[in-house]
């Protein structure tokens, strides 16, 4: 399982052990499940080791939100303690976020999903990708998606 | 001092920090099917009207937005290859497509008056473009021998480039070959050493047409003696 370790993001290294214990916790439990429907001598094929680790990350981050956010009602003030931005920051971003949600979905379907995947942190040739747009196509979207939303968020009056 | 376009991309990535910290405090969540689709949106497997849909809804939820993250990061992470490219298409409205067929015609028939011996364009162009489907010319699950591990291919269109990737079963590179210009490639021996006796050989072609389209292959397994 070292390869789950690798596999796991930068940005979630305080977690990474975590993580990691709980995606080879569910290997070794798909691999009991296959010993006991005799399957056991089928070795697991890389991509869905891939996929198993994946689905594990995917819990585990959501699990943790969850906890951080049960923290949160029931220790507001130790939050603030620990955290290291400014909560009028921070609330301010919630806003701005919930704005932009807003504003998404306001936007023409073409100019939501590109300026999703550019929110996601895709550049222009990738989002052409997944979209399966020409690059031109894509990054007009993007570039008139990114306007209207600005312009929606200054109508609620935010500028981020 | 800040320019306009360092301003322009300091707002940019206030917008994008505020769209992901919406995955921290948002209380939605995924279904398993939903993470599921995510993960296959991801690798190319759902068609491109899936794939949109999935966009669609990570607009609307932090959870779904989060889990394409995830999968992204973890493709990247183990060196997956891109979805392919599209290719260039105009989409006209009929009124120009009108105009440019008359236009057209109006040019064809004076150029075909004048000259009726104008060479017509070459093929090449549209063969080169068109979709390529990379198939292992290896059977499927066979047993290569150590000193002669040959790996072929389909070929694409002439001038194609290929990539190759070569792993063990547990995801350990064994080598990778870039800017390949024959569909066929020996893997050394001195690369297989770690593999254990039976073991399996995962490997994959990422070819790029002359056109600059890349096409990935499925991956195919082979075994060492």
């Amino acid at each position: 399982m070292k390869a789950v370790a690798r596999l796991c993001p930068g940005w979630l290294a305080s977690q990474r052990d975590d993580l990691v214990q709980a995606a080879v916790m569910r290997v070794m439990k798909i691999l009991e499940q296959q010993a006991h429907t005799g399957e056991g001598d089928q070795p697991l094929a890389a991509s869905y080791l891939h996929k198993v680790a994946y689905s594990a990350l995917v819990d585990e981050i959501r699990r943790t939100t969850r906890r951080r956010e049960t923290d949160l009602e029931d220790a507001a003030v130790e939050h603030v303690a620990i955290t290291t931005q400014d909560p009028e920051r921070v609330a301010a971003s919630r806003q701005v976020g919930r704005g932009i949600q807003d504003c998404l979905s306001r936007m023409q379907r073409d100019r939501r999903l590109a300026v999703t995947l550019y929110l996601q942190g895709h550049t222009v040739p990738e989002t052409a990708r997944v979209l399966e747009w020409p690059a031109k196509r894509a990054d007009n979207l993007v570039y008139r998606g990114l306007a209207d939303l600005r312009q929606c968020l200054l109508a609620k009056g935010m500028r981020p | 001092m800040t320019g306009p376009h360092d301003a322009k991309t300091d707002r940019d990535e206030r917008l994008k920090s505020a769209f992901l910290a919406l995955a921290a405090t948002s209380a939605d969540e995924c279904s398993d099917d939903e993470i599921d689709r995510i993960w296959r949106a991801a690798s190319g497997e759902l068609d491109a009207e899936a794939r949109r849909d999935l966009v669609d809804r990570m607009a609307a939820s932090p959870a779904a937005a989060e889990a394409w993250r995830v999968a992204q990061a973890m493709r990247d992470a183990q060196g997956y290859p891109a979805l392919p490219a599209v290719e260039t298409r105009h989409s006209w409205s009929p009124t120009w497509i009108g105009l440019a067929a008359a236009l057209v015609l109006t040019i064809g028939l004076g150029l075909f008056q004048l000259n009726r011996s104008t060479t017509q364009p070459a093929d090449v162009y549209r063969d080169q473009a068109a979709p390529t489907m990379v198939e292992s010319l290896v059977p499927s699950d066979s047993t290569l021998p150590r000193d002669a591990f040959l790996l072929r291919w389909s070929p694409g269109p002439a001038g194609s480039r290929y990539q190759l990737r070569v792993t063990t079963d547990d995801l350990r590179v064994l080598t990778t070959v870039a800017d390949v210009n024959t569909p066929e490639l020996t893997i050394p021996a001195a690369a297989l050493d770690s593999v254990a006796p039976g073991g399996r050989v995962l490997w994959q072609v990422v070819t790029t047409l002359p056109s600059g389209q890349t096409v990935s292959s499925p991956t195919f397994v082979v075994r060492v003696p």
